[in-house]
């Protein structure tokens, strides 16, 4: 079978899948107003967003990624219960449902979608922003950023994030693989008993190839996880690498401060900021994604390009403390 | 490993395993065109198991080839490379477009 034949076949199975997963969605949807707690009914809603954004993913389809990543981001916070079933909300998933389809059936019949479903999409999901940033200000309200940052900095202490799963930030010695351990392998045990939200391979010590002892390990991971398993449990899936490896492990809910001390504990690697913060569980992605934007919406006006932890703080976004441990850290690292 | 010339780059097969058992061999097949100011196109078809040591010579090779500017294309990843690719989130970084095969995503 030659790549051609291969990528048909694949996409064709992408389609039935979608078109499969999007009438469960709809059947759903339909019904849910009787159940509108049964965490198994709101699992398999997340899934059908997750499985259509991880498949688009992989045929480089961005347009159903972009779309449907939002969309997943307001099924996880129906989830974790922090957003309540209304009947609202039952008729936006409804049109997220038919867009989707709409996006599918051009896929199917290999046309880009006209500028109107664009249109279509992006107010939907101007629509489904909503669900996920009520706390931002509106446009051009924006504050000063230095005197915010000092303003909160006391606070820091007491208050908690809305992250509801737990963090891992993994960093193993450079003899680990020589040693007969494959780091990844403990990832995937991770998967037997949880799942992973996110993860983020820092490749930054990676160096060139010319430069690379191929036997020696370079990667780290900082992984949002999903489990119902305490400490211990989790702890114990890296006994056997715990003298080659520096672990820490912050439960759901942390207080910004214990972020704060991951962030200034991480060895010096060049990370970026949003990178930082969404790592830290501090923001979500689409936090994140709808401060870019800002960003580039001024950069587009010809003003002076913010960094992103400016735009951030001024949206409100995170906690200024927050964004000052990271700022100290990019500043730290572009000294050496 | 086949290498079949095609200027201004080559392209490279790597078969069977990538990973600590063989990286070393790989390594050094790989380094001899980037240090030659060539390119590659880099056919996975044939990578049967790939482990950390693998991903990451695959991230060194990028980086060696776009320090010195020369194309590099990661083409045809079997399916072990793209169950490693997603475990670590790494599609993007690459951004070579990868295909999924049947069976490749459970």
């Amino acid at each position: 079978m030659n790549l051609d034949d291969a990528l048909v076949e694949a996409l064709s199975i992408f389609l039935v899948e979608s078109r499969e997963l999007l009438e469960q969605m709809e059947s759903i949807l339909l019904h849910i107003e009787q159940t509108p707690d049964d965490i198994d009914t709101l699992n398999a809603l997340f899934r059908v967003a997750h499985t259509i954004k991880g498949s688009a993913g992989l045929f480089g389809l961005d347009h159903i990624v972009g779309f449907t990543h939002v969309a997943e981001s307001v099924l996880d916070k129906v989830r974790c219960g922090e957003l309540k079933i209304t009947a609202d909300l039952i008729a936006r998933l409804l049109e997220v449902r038919d867009h989707l389809s709409r996006l599918v059936e051009y896929v199917a019949s290999h046309q880009d979608p006209s500028a109107e479903v664009h249109t279509d999409g992006d107010v939907l999901v101007q629509k489904l922003l909503s669900y996920l940033v009520q706390d931002l200000p509106k446009e051009g309200n924006s504050i000063p950023i230095t005197q915010v940052a000092v303003l909160e900095k006391d606070k820091v202490e007491d208050s908690t994030t809305s992250s509801t799963h737990w963090h891992i930030s993994l960093r193993f010695g450079r003899g680990v693989l020589k040693n007969g351990m494959d780091p990844l392998a403990f990832i995937r045990y991770l998967k037997t008993f949880g799942s992973i939200a996110r993860i983020i391979t820092l490749t930054d010590i990676v160096p060139p190839l010319s430069e690379l002892d191929p036997e020696d390990f370079y990667l780290g991971f900082e992984i949002g996880f999903e489990t119902s398993a305490d400490k211990a449990m989790i702890e114990d899936a890296f006994a056997f690498v715990r003298d080659d490896a520096n672990i820490r492990i912050l439960p759901p809910h942390s207080k910004i401060s214990e972020y704060l001390s991951l962030i200034q504990d991480i060895p010096g690697e060049d990370l970026r900021l949003g990178d930082l913060l969404v790592q830290c569980g501090t923001l979500t992605a689409n936090e994140l994604t709808s401060a870019l934007k800002a960003q580039s919406a001024i950069r587009d006006s010809g003003q002076v390009t913010p960094v992103i932890g400016e735009v951030l703080l001024a949206q409100q976004v995170v906690r200024p403390a927050v964004i000052e441990a990271a700022l100290e850290k990019q500043i730290g690292l572009s000294l050496r | 490993m086949n290498q079949v010339s095609s200027s201004p780059s080559v392209l490279i097969s790597i078969d069977g395993e990538m990973s600590v058992f063989t990286i070393r061999d790989i390594a050094t097949r790989l380094l001899e065109p980037l240090s030659n100011g060539v390119g590659m196109e880099i056919d996975l078809t044939g990578v049967t198991e790939i482990d950390s040591a693998g991903l990451q010579l695959m991230i060194a090779v990028k980086k060696m080839a776009s320090d010195h500017e020369l194309p590099l294309r990661f083409v045809g990843h079997s399916s072990s490379v793209i169950r490693i690719l997603d475990l670590c989130d790494l599609v993007g970084f690459f951004g070579d477009p990868v295909f999924i095969q049947r069976g490749a995503v459970s």
